[in-house]
């Protein structure tokens, strides 16, 4: 299939007849001296008969092909030529573990595009997945196969990105259309083929896992889970809640067609939960859900013997916190006058050596100070202790009631070290103790953290349970789409048939220009 | 040489030139053919932590050294195009905004001009994304460079109340022995900018005083400049956001003289109050409080409009609303079924028919409630009022009528409701003539209740005359007190005695209505009825918290008993927080719309003696306040905002009873610095959390406000560009990629490459190609063109 860019330059095709025409009236004649005209009467060249006109030069039809060739070459001819190279893209999406007849939907699909490509005698492949698109593999040998069941349902998938829908190339997708978002309008066009497979139309997963410390029972947790039918009948399931040490909770769900269901509970605290499906589906994959709690752990602080009873009571009750034992390093260190850390482990440290006196003025807090954190002492009927040493260079003060520095962080080179001059035994408003607040203000600027207001989620994409086809149930089904085609320039064998032409007529134009030298040479004889 | 000889070696040497066009054509040579340039496309990091003069420069250095090349300008900061959203970078949007491109219309090169201080997106992955993709990545650091001395924090208070001064102070860094000046733009709600400036003196600090004469967000920026120089050293748009709150402003309505108005003032509440008969006036200022409190209000007080807006506030806009029992409020202040009731947690219950009564009405029969001037006769009025009232009453009540000019007399004893209906319907024996003296009629109406039994005894007085000056009030309400008798009094027209009425009811035994025009005395006679047997529970009334109140958490496990309340049904939706100790609603809450409402049916004052001198009494009258005004820290829930590079993250922390909460979901309403509004829905995310995300970027002050079954919450969020003045200098990280391979240097000289590169792929350059086929049919011309005469 023959295009051009420009067509308009078609035009210079005009210049056909015109060339034509300058040529009309024939070879340029040679003009040869002689001494006598009689002398040559019988070599007279038999002029054209009356009304008839000389042939044209014949030049014409070369400088008219020079000048087609040039007018098509300026129109930028484009030659449609069918694209041979291949990108597979793989739906990776957890619902292609469903599993069905003789596999998953995965290993079905790809054993399918691995025959039709095989059959089609595509040896230029390359296969990408939508989780993951940036990474190319060649081929879709056994042990790229491998791979990508290994790693399906572990991103979630996207439409190719724009820079990867190259037009040198034959797109192919493989999937089960569970997630409309992954073959939409805007991506399904660029497909020239597409692999739809999938016939299982119920499943139940977990969608989401989330603990927190209890407000109550502060070394236990407080779970949510939350389950989602994604199939099409109203399903039953158990949902058994596991901590490290056994079951904590189970539930019987029964749960409609696309509706989800949260349940709660306690369990002691762990580093691990986990909650699984009993009575499992097809797509067993989110059947389970496991939620690494270790960052609801509680931190192990070394605490100065010489710190008020306030501060250690507020430390002992601190949800977050542990004493550091000897085997267990210390990850905090809370000092009142002597030194239980070093320099690589945060430190909070209280001054109080003077008489505490109230507070007076307005709270001038750091930028750095988060707004939870704010709100845990503000407004609380403080009172200062002690006088903290002048800020230095790189030092940054977190807290100044009236201009007073209260807390600030010194810079040290090493792990943070706040300073603090507020009285741990200010009295608090009725049901806001002073020193449980303060300490737990200083201790998440002390680790960069928030300690009480922790969580631990682990969630998936809602989508990612559903797993009905959206379109073509059934078995395995391909779709051809269009026939893709790759344009290729034309421009350059015309411009090199146009060179060749135009030495020809150069030669040409040299050899007459010899000879009618040598002529005019004669003349001036 | 001839003629022809010339032009033939003329046309020779034209097809020479066309032929060496051809063949620079064919060789890749770019001239005049844009499209078949290489094609550049430059990214220009526009945030702010670039200066924008040295991109500029940058963008010009690059466009003259590829000067023969095709360039596209792709801006970007957070976000790419033309609105680049400064205060924030993200390479890795603009980086796949440039893989598009590339994908559509394939570009040689690609250069970005940047400093490389990313704060959003994953710039590696887009990076490696583009090597992918085949676009090959040029980079051309630009930053701003180290300067003498530099903001380092911005410490001011997160909440200041109106008037107050706020203190902001500035630490600086660097070079700070130098004369530095710190000019403060600050901007209120009203528009109304401050600018003050403050002199660091030689010291590592500046401070400055700024007032805050308005309510709202008081937005703060910040330039440092060099005081002898007057150079910019550093700035800072979004320095920091103080929410100047007008002390919850509380609009206090009094039915009844109550004390909670004194505690709140004393606690420092800025406490509008008024008498409830001028809430008409508030009408139109209900948008500038944060809550109202009815003290024993009757819906009478105030007309339908003032009524209707209220309720339009509370639940449009989240005004709290305290309603607090009494005499004159629920049923007996008329709100069953009224637009109040609609936004309050209570239902007031119909008339207590179960508790049987003995009405009297005495009805003044003098001269005047005959036909007046304007064809009215008040007297044949108050007949139908009777009766349509009497048809009223149940089973077992009792009716009876006392008529009364200078001298009373019984119309009707004391006998069934039935019967005293089926001798009321026909006309009154009575003609309106003599004047009036109330004294004989009330004490020959309180002999008819002698003779009743157990139940409640009402007096219902209708007149329009002057009380009789020598009348023995204070005796006459005396007798009425111990004979248990309630008074409804019925100041028909404009001439009737109201202050005299007054003197014989008192709070709790009785009511004056006043009855305008005459024609709505049957009304407001069985309505004034119908309120007045509305229940109220009386006697030494224990109340029980149900679990622990939010308001007084921990604290009062026991709370001082109550003197009445009135008797209300929870609505469904509501939660009760205090009940009697026949299970009815004492302290409820819910939220009507995005309004938090509470009810105290005992009312905070004569029905609750004890509480007032209760130790927890200052934290109950603050707490309420709070709680309705939705102040930071009141209730059990804890908004918290976090910037991120598709938004707002709001995460709303809830607890009820000791326990993380766990309501379905909550509603969140938003501000955006620029006026816009907005809402999201704060969805379940972890044991008491609920989570949205605002996907708006842009910086400045946000107001949110987030409305639960367990509160409301406002915060000031500022979204600043911290992250945008945080160091300077060309980030670590781009050594890294070039490193790695990811990008190449940017220079000059790499523009010939990249020209030579492209010429490859690229189609032969069609002004060549042009020029050729000129050149040569020019040749043609020349050689083919008719000859001229030759001299003979």
């Amino acid at each position: 299939m023959l295009s051009f860019a420009t067509p308009t330059w078609l035009l210079g095709l005009l210049l056909v007849p015109v060339i034509r025409w300058l040529h009309r009236g024939g070879p340029r004649l040679r003009t040869v001296p002689v001494s006598s005209l009689a002398l040559w009467r019988k070599a007279a060249t038999p002029g054209p008969a009356a009304g008839a006109r000389r042939p044209p030069d014949p030049a014409w039809r070369r400088r008219a092909l020079l000048a087609a060739l040039l007018s098509v070459a300026l129109a930028g001819p484009r030659l449609a030529v069918p694209v041979g190279r291949v990108t597979l893209w793989v739906d990776d999406s957890l619902s292609m573990l469903t599993r069905e007849s003789g596999g998953t939907r995965l290993e079905t699909g790809l054993a399918t595009v691995a025959r039709e490509l095989s059959s089609a005698g595509r040896s230029d492949v390359e296969v990408r997945t939508l989780g993951n698109p940036w990474q190319a593999r060649a081929g879709l040998t056994p042990e790229v196969v491998a791979v990508l069941v290994k790693e399906a349902g572990q991103r979630e998938p996207a439409p190719p990105p724009a820079g990867l829908r190259l037009a040198d190339r034959q797109h192919w997708l493989l999937t089960d259309g569970a997630d409309p978002r992954l073959t939409g309008p805007d991506a399904g066009a660029m497909y020239a083929r597409v692999f739809r497979l999938g016939e299982a139309t119920r499943n139940v997963g977990v969608v989401r896992l989330a603990a927190r410390r209890s407000l109550r029972e502060p070394d236990r947790l407080d779970v949510e889970l939350q389950v989602r039918n994604g199939g099409d009948v109203v399903e039953e399931r158990v949902a058994l809640l596991e901590s490290g040490s056994g079951e904590v909770a189970r539930w019987p769900l029964r749960l409609e067609p696309g509706a989800s269901v949260s349940r709660s509970a306690v369990a002691p605290s762990s580093a691990g939960l986990r909650v699984v499906l009993q009575s499992r589906d097809a797509l067993e994959a989110d059947d389970t859900l496991a939620l690494d709690a270790q960052t609801l752990a509680a931190r192990r602080v070394a605490v100065d013997a010489r710190c008020p009873a306030a501060i250690l009571a507020a430390l002992r009750t601190h949800p977050a916190l542990r004493p550091a034992g000897v085997a267990a390093p210390a990850e905090l260190a809370v000092e009142c006058g002597a030194s239980v850390g070093t320099a690589a482990v945060p430190r909070i440290r209280f001054a109080l050596d003077q008489v505490p006196e109230a507070l007076d003025g307005p709270w001038t807090w750091s930028s750095n100070v988060g707004a939870a954190q704010r709100r845990r002492i503000e407004g609380l009927p403080l009172r200062a202790a002690g006088r903290l040493a002048p800020r230095a260079d790189g030092d940054s003060q977190l807290l100044a009631v009236g201009g007073t520095p209260l807390i600030v962080r010194r810079r040290t080179g090493g792990a943070p070290l706040i300073e603090t001059a507020l009285d741990p035994e200010s009295r608090g408003g009725v049901d806001r103790p002073a020193a449980p607040l303060l300490v737990a203000l200083l201790v998440d600027e002390a680790l960069s953290a928030s300690l009480l207001d922790a969580v631990a989620v682990v969630e998936r994409d809602a989508q990612s349970v559903m797993v009905a086809p959206r379109a073509d149930p059934g078995v395995v089904t391909t779709s051809v789409g269009r026939q893709v085609t790759q344009s290729r320039d034309g421009t350059r064998p015309l411009l090199v048939a146009a060179l060749l032409v135009l030495l020809w007529e150069l030669a040409a134009l040299l050899l007459r220009w010899r000879r009618e030298r040598v002529d005019a040479e004669a003349w001036s004889r | 040489m001839n003629e022809a000889a010339t032009r033939t070696i003329l046309a020779a040497l034209l097809q020479v030139l066309a032929l060496a066009a051809l063949l620079l054509a064919l060789a890749g040579v770019r001239w005049l053919d844009l499209r078949a340039q290489p094609g550049l496309l430059v990214l220009v990091d526009r945030s702010l932590s670039v200066p924008r003069p040295a991109a500029d420069a940058a963008l010009t250095e690059l466009r003259s050294a590829a000067s023969h090349g095709r360039i596209a300008l792709l801006e970007f900061a957070g976000r790419t195009g033309p609105d680049v959203e400064p205060s924030s970078t993200n390479l890795e949007q603009a980086l796949d905004a440039a893989l598009a491109n590339h994908a559509q219309r394939p570009f040689a090169s690609a250069v970005v001009i940047s400093d490389g201080r990313t704060n959003a997106g994953d710039s590696e992955r887009a990076l490696r994304s583009a090597r992918e993709a085949g676009l090959p990545l040029r980079w051309l650091s630009v930053a701003r460079p180290a300067p003498a001395a530099w903001i380092t924090d911005v410490q001011a208070p997160s909440i200041a109340r109106r008037g107050q001064a706020v203190q902001v102070t500035v630490p600086l860094g660097g070079d700070t022995a130098r004369p530095l000046r710190v000019a403060v733009n600050a901007r209120d709600a009203s528009g109304a900018v401050q600018s003050v400036t403050a002199e660091t003196g030689g010291r590592a600090t500046a401070s400055v005083e700024l007032q805050t004469a308005h309510g709202g967000p008081l937005h703060v920026a910040l330039t440092l400049r060099d005081a002898r120089t007057n150079e910019v050293l550093d700035a800072r748009r979004d320095a920091a956001a103080v929410d100047v709150v007008e002390a919850a402003r509380l609009l206090y309505l009094q039915g009844s003289a109550g004390p909670l108005a004194r505690s709140l003032v004393a606690g420092g509440w800025s406490v509008e109050a008024a008498p409830a008969r001028r809430a008409d006036a508030y009408r139109e200022r209900l948008g500038g409080y944060e809550a109202v409190v009815l003290d024993d209000v009757s819906l009478d007080d105030a007309s339908r409009g003032f009524w209707q807006a209220l309720v339009a506030e509370v639940t449009g806009r989240g005004l709290g609303l305290l309603v607090l029992g009494g005499e004159r409020s629920f049923a007996r202040g008329g709100y069953r079924e009224s637009a109040l009731e609609s936004v309050v947690p209570v239902l007031s219950e119909p008339a207590a028919l179960d508790q049987p009564a003995s009405v009297v009405f005495a009805v003044d029969k003098s001269g005047s409630m005959g036909e007046g001037s304007r064809g009215v006769n008040r007297l044949s009025l108050a007949e139908r009022a009777v009766l349509e009232t009497a048809r009223t009453l149940g089973e077992r009540d009792a009716a009876g009528v006392v008529v009364f000019d200078i001298e009373p007399r019984v119309l009707l004893p004391l006998v069934p409701a039935a019967t005293a209906v089926r001798s009321l319907e026909g006309s009154w024996p009575v003609q309106a003539r003599g004047g009036t003296r109330l004294a004989p009629a009330i004490e020959l109406a309180t002999g008819q209740f002698a003779a009743t039994a157990a139940g409640r005894r009402i007096l219902v007085v209708v007149t329009d005359g002057f009380v009789d000056e020598d009348a023995p009030l204070d005796a006459l309400r005396g007798r009425l007190a111990a004979a248990r008798i309630e008074v409804v009094a019925l100041a028909v027209g404009p001439d009737a005695d109201v202050t005299s009425l007054a003197r014989l009811t008192s709070a709790d035994s009785g009511v004056v209505l006043r009855v305008g025009e005459a024609a709505e005395l049957p009304r407001a006679m069985s309505n004034g009825l119908e309120r007045r047997r509305a229940r109220i529970e009386r006697g030494r009334i224990a109340v029980e918290p149900v679990g622990t109140l939010p308001l007084l958490a921990g604290r009062a496990a026991r709370w001082p008993d109550i003197a009445a309340y009135a008797v209300t049904r929870l609505r469904p939706e509501a939660s009760a927080w205090l009940e009697s100790g026949q299970g009815d609603p004492v302290l409820a809450v819910w939220q009507a719309g995005t309004g938090r409402v509470v009810a105290v049916t005992s009312g905070l004052g004569p029905w609750t003696p004890q509480w007032l001198a209760w130790v927890a009494w200052p934290e109950l009258a603050g707490g309420l306040a709070a709680w309705v005004s939705g102040s930071p820290g009141s209730g059990n829930s804890a908004l918290e905002v976090t910037d991120t590079a598709e938004g707002l993250v709001v995460e709303a922390d809830l607890q009820q009873a000791g326990e993380w909460a766990a309501p379905a979901e909550a509603s969140l309403a938003f501000v955006t610095p620029t006026g816009r509004t907005g809402s999201a829905v704060l969805r379940p995310f972890a044991p008491g959390r609920l989570r949205a995300v605002v996907p708006t970027t842009e910086p400045g002050a946000y107001q949110l406000v987030a409305s639960s079954p367990l509160g409301v919450q406002r915060v000031l969020h500022l979204r600043d560009s911290r992250a945008e003045h945080e160091g300077w200098g060309v980030d670590p990280a781009v050594e890294r990629w070039i490193r790695d391979g990811l990008v190449q240097r940017w220079d000059a000289a790499a523009v010939a490459p990249v020209r030579l590169r492209s010429a490859v792929a690229a189609s032969p350059d069609r002004g060549l190609m042009g020029l050729a086929l000129l050149l040569f049919c020019t040749g043609v011309l020349v050689d083919r063109l008719p000859r001229g005469r030759r001299a003979a």
